[in-house]
């Protein structure tokens, strides 16, 4: 609050001041009260006034800059009136009042997306595990028939489809229900290659897998789906021959790098920074192969709810690294501690 | 191929509301030498369980089963009885897997899954309950599984894993062609993950050792479809 927002906003406070000083001098002159007299009332007023003036100014000026510079610094700007002094002014007061109240009504609307939110999370997830169920009962009833490889290849297609739509509530939910422990690397990895050896066998990939006999901390089923979706981009974004697909463990001072690496038709340079954007395809993406955009996006919101880095690195027509950081997670090895 | 052991058949349980995956897997058991129950009577399951499944040799427990959870049923059985249960489930998460691991059981499987690894989990609980030797034979070889290696009247043949684990499966199709594709796909369900050229290592290996046991050329080459042992 500027000195001249204030008397411009007080113009004709001011100015009312101003006639009745102007009334007054006159009426003292009319009636011809003595100078000493008149000028010791006008004085004395007029110290009174710009006494209240510059206690009014000051009051006013500390409460609203203080309200100003915790609405600049607060990354949540809606918490303000958590922090906010209660002002000793009315208009203050009023404008307290009503931020409470809206704030309050907005928590409560809030609150009803988030239940609803939760309720269309929880039908989703209910409807998941009964698409299984069907699902399950077709790869039973599926005769061992080459024939029929591609129908299986087909059902494969719609469990990751439907893994991909169990994830992705799971990531969007600001509730936590993963639960990360001790997980053995080696073990999850397996999982998701046992899942996709039909790719890897018919379609004569290579892999390699290097120093997987690691346990980091995390929530093995998220980082099954996590895996399995690398494993699933560098299939799809193969050369047509002699695909390679590596997956090994690095370890970097206290973190643990987890990278599958693959010698596919890469991401251009320009599109790198993207390819994590929800929705983002690329041109990739446009090459005449059914493509989301949503993988990557989900894998990094997983990624971040677990409190792992993931970062992507690739050349065009060369090769594409995905990589998830483990970091060193001391509250969890406080826990196991104490377990002991 | 005959299996010394096995006299009488496995007798598995399987707990399942579904019918169709109750007689999708019965017929997938059966035609793998099981012998098969399913429980009917939900409502009543455990009483149903004490009265004719006491002394079957595996469980199939689906969690998710009308009237009582499949993890509470699990905790009942426990009690006071030791069968080897696998929980099977479509509900993908960690806690439940902890949970009923924690209940006592001894594999977790989630829905939909690969009936090959369901069937190769069975096997691999079945062979750790029962602790026997497990020997198969092979003309006049017998091919110990627990120690992995050939034994002929004079002399024994060490295996390794894979060498092993690809005999057996040329063993259990004896006189079948099988595909590069099928021993591969063997493999990989036992976690495995060997390719193209490691295979064919192995093959020439296994001929070897073969020969060494006195049986030659056991394993013939069809080219373009696969291998078949004599």
């Amino acid at each position: 609050m500027k000195r001249i927002e204030y008397l411009k906003d007080r113009f004709f406070y001011l100015f009312s001041i101003f006639l009745f000083l102007i009334f007054m001098i006159w009426l003292f002159y009319i009636f011809k009260i003595n100078f000493l007299c008149a000028f010791l009332i006008i004085f004395f007023f007029l110290f009174i006034f710009v006494f209240w003036l510059f206690y009014d100014y000051w009051k006013r000026k500390q409460f609203y800059d203080g309200v100003m510079d915790k609405l600049n610094r607060l990354p949540q700007k809606y918490l303000l009136v958590e922090l906010m002094e209660q002002p000793s002014f009315l208009e203050g007061e009023l404008l307290y009042r009503i931020l409470i109240e809206t704030d309050k009504d907005m928590n409560e609307h809030i609150k009803t997306y988030e239940r609803k939110l939760k309720q269309f999370k929880e039908y989703l997830e209910m409807w998941v595990h009964e698409v299984k169920t069907p699902l399950a009962r077709s790869f039973l009833l599926l005769p061992k028939n080459e024939k029929l490889k591609e129908l299986e290849k087909a059902l494969v297609e719609i469990e990751n489809n439907v893994d991909q739509v169990l994830y992705y509530a799971r990531s969007e939910v600001t509730e936590k229900d993963y639960y990360i422990h001790p997980t053995h690397l080696q073990t999850v990895v397996n999982k998701v290659m046992v899942k996709n050896q039909d790719a890897f066998i018919y379609g004569k990939v290579q892999l390699e897998l290097k120093d997987l006999d690691i346990t980091v901390n995390t929530d093995s089923k998220w980082l099954e789906f996590i895996l399995n979706q690398f494993i699933q981009n560098s299939l799809k974004y193969r050369k047509e021959k002699g695909t390679r697909i590596k997956i090994s463990q690095e370890k970097h001072k206290d973190e643990i790098y987890l990278s599958v690496w693959d010698n596919g038709i890469g991401i251009k340079k320009s599109e790198l920074p993207r390819v994590f954007d929800q929705s983002f395809t690329g041109s990739n993406g446009r090459l005449g192969k059914a493509s989301t955009g949503m993988g990557l996006y989900i894998c990094k919101n997983l990624c971040e709810k677990l409190g792992h880095q993931i970062m992507i690195t690739s050349k065009e027509n060369e090769y594409t690294k995905v990589t998830i950081i483990f970091g060193k997670n001391n509250y969890y090895d406080v826990l196991e501690r104490g377990k002991l | 191929m005959d299996s010394e052991s096995g006299d009488s058949m496995y007798q598995i349980l399987i707990v399942e509301d579904d019918v169709i995956m109750q007689q999708s897997l019965k017929t997938l058991l059966e035609e793998h030498g099981y012998q098969v129950f399913i429980l009917k009577d939900f409502e009543h399951a455990y009483d149903e369980f004490q009265a004719h499944y006491q002394d079957v040799d595996l469980i199939l427990l689906d969690i998710q089963v009308p009237y009582m959870n499949g993890e509470l049923l699990l905790k009942e059985i426990r009690k006071n009885n030791n069968i080897p249960v696998i929980m099977v489930t479509s509900r993908n998460n960690e806690l439940d897997e902890m949970l009923s691991m924690s209940y006592g059981a001894d594999d977790y499987v989630t829905k939909p899954y690969n009936p090959s690894i369901l069937l190769l989990r069975i096997e691999a609980i079945l062979r750790r309950s029962k602790k026997e030797v497990q020997t198969l034979t092979y003309h006049h070889i017998r091919f110990n599984l627990q120690k992995g290696q050939l034994e002929t009247a004079n002399k024994v043949i060490p295996l390794s894993k894979n060498e092993m684990r690809i005999f057996h499966f040329l063993l259990q199709h004896q006189g079948e062609i099988v595909s590069r594709e099928d021993i591969m796909k063997y493999l990989w369900d036992t976690e495995e993950f060997i390719d193209d050229n490691t295979l064919t290592v192995n093959i020439s290996r296994i001929r070897k050792r073969l020969q060494e046991a006195g049986i030659e050329n056991a394993i013939e080459t069809k080219k373009g479809l696969g291998y078949i042992l004599l």
